[in-house]
């Protein structure tokens, strides 16, 4: 690594946005767990831009990037906030999947240095944090070398799984609407590092409503790259009243192995756990 | 880049270029020490070592996985200074105890382990100290001990609003 590389901390927003102004390479850094981890390994996408010698901008100078704010129907969370503040605060407002996400965005030393904007920015991985959000259809917003917007969490990766943000643009903050479920489920095998068993997230939130199922949404991660929903099969449910039908139960079961038959390198285990976890909170609900 | 920080209270400053690591930064100010195990820290993303924990500004992390530039205007405790206190005592005790003698390799991080836990969750928060104790690779210690042992301390120091609960729930 060169020692001369460039390297700003900048206070604000607006100085970020003079930043970009000049060049639009910018390596944002928010707590850096991921950057360091890069450096070590040299390869991704640092390896690549070590070469344009593209200037490092930490995150952890600028406040406005750490606010954590609740209104009655959100919670907005500054890009730059630390994981374990997050789980910290939010705990008493932030829907209870979203918590167990968070616990799981890596051990304890690494959450208490780690921020929820590089969770969902890593290009070469996928968090359970992610998912969790698309599921609760949160927003992001992303400010860019020309404007900044609002886009929903879903459209941050594409259907490869890769990241979609253009050069240069930074995600600000992320918005979660608060609103209550009746069954809310988060359960991870293995890690986003390929540490232990083959990793897969399964994340499932249900609301119900005079035992009909009201809503209903169910997403898998596997191997920290393949997202899966399956919307057209959750519209079959929703409006279904309670206990579910053998056959409904059996004909989601059917879309999943579907799409499971699709899914790369997935293990008979990771395939087996995702229709076993399905079929237990979609019987569950029945409970409720 | 030039970084000013306090290490273990003393003021130091130093130049180093902007991806380097915390715990190079330690190791050139002498706060990890050639000789003790926290300096030859290997990779704690599978939180398998903890051997160069530290305290940053109040919160223990992994220094080999902080970039040095955070330490700029920060104040950095190690297990070297830490262990001076009466608290690192207690806690070492409190695994004793506990029927856990801590070996060399791994007492630098779960005695600061074992304090953040105390400090940030009050200890009182099961399925944080057992998801802690479930990464805890060293021959020396069991997870069952080090979940009796954080709790001791918690007890011990009777912080304001704790409580030890023993069960743990689904995210339902």
């Amino acid at each position: 690594m060169s020692a001369d590389r460039a390297f700003y901390a900048p206070e604000s927003l607006g100085e970020i946005g003079q930043l970009l102004r000049r060049r639009s390479d910018l390596i944002y850094a928010g707590g850096g767990t991921y950057l360091m981890d890069r450096v070590e390994n040299g390869d991704g996408r640092l390896g690549t831009l070590h070469e344009k010698e593209a200037p490092i901008v930490s995150l952890h100078r600028v406040e406005e990037l750490q606010k954590i704010a609740r209104s009655e129907r959100f919670a907005e969370i500054g890009s730059a906030a630390v994981v374990q503040r997050v789980l910290g605060v939010g705990r008493k407002f932030l829907p209870s999947m979203l918590i167990a996400a968070l616990r799981h965005a890596g051990p304890f030393l690494i959450r208490n240095t780690a921020t929820i904007g590089g969770n969902i920015a890593i290009p070469t991985h996928m968090f359970g944090f992610q998912l969790a959000l698309q599921l609760l259809d949160a927003r992001v917003e992303v400010r860019g070398p020309k404007n900044s917007d609002w886009l929903a969490a879903a459209r941050l990766r594409d259907s490869e799984g890769r990241l979609t943000l253009e050069p240069g643009s930074l995600i600000t903050r992320i918005r979660i609407p608060l609103e209550s479920y009746t069954a809310q489920e988060y359960q991870q095998f293995g890690d986003g590092y390929g540490a232990g068993e083959p990793p897969l997230c399964f994340t499932a939130l249900a609301s119900v409503s005079k035992e009909s199922l009201e809503r209903v949404h169910l997403g898998y991660l596997f191997n920290a790259r393949s997202l899966l929903r399956l919307r057209d099969a959750e519209a079959q449910l929703v409006g279904a009243k309670l206990p579910l039908t053998r056959k409904l139960l059996d004909g989601f079961v059917e879309a999943l192995s579907a799409e499971l038959d699709t899914v790369e390198r997935l293990t008979r285990l990771q395939q087996t756990r995702a229709v076993n976890l399905t079929r237990e909170f979609l019987s569950g609900l029945d409970a409720l | 880049m030039r970084i000013s920080c306090t290490v273990d209270g003393k003021q130091v400053e130093l130049s180093l270029p902007p991806l380097a690591t915390l715990s190079e930064l330690l190791r050139k100010t002498g706060g990890l020490d050639e000789a003790d195990p926290s300096a030859r820290c290997g990779r704690s993303f599978a939180f398998e070592c903890l051997l160069c924990s530290v305290i940053l500004d109040g919160r223990v992390v992994a220094a080999c996985r902080v970039p040095a530039y955070r330490a700029d205007g920060a104040a950095i405790v190690t297990y070297n200074g830490f262990r001076k206190e009466e608290e690192a005592r207690e806690i070492e005790e409190a695994f004793l105890e506990n029927g856990t003698e801590l070996c060399d390799a791994c007492r630098p991080g779960v005695v600061l382990t074992t304090h953040a836990l105390v400090h940030q969750s009050g200890g009182s928060d099961p399925l944080e100290v057992r998801q802690v104790a479930r990464h805890l690779q060293c021959r020396c210690l069991n997870p069952t001990d080090f979940v009796r042992a954080v709790y001791s301390v918690s007890e011990g120091q009777r912080l304001p609003g704790q409580r030890v609960r023993s069960s743990e729930g689904r995210g339902r």
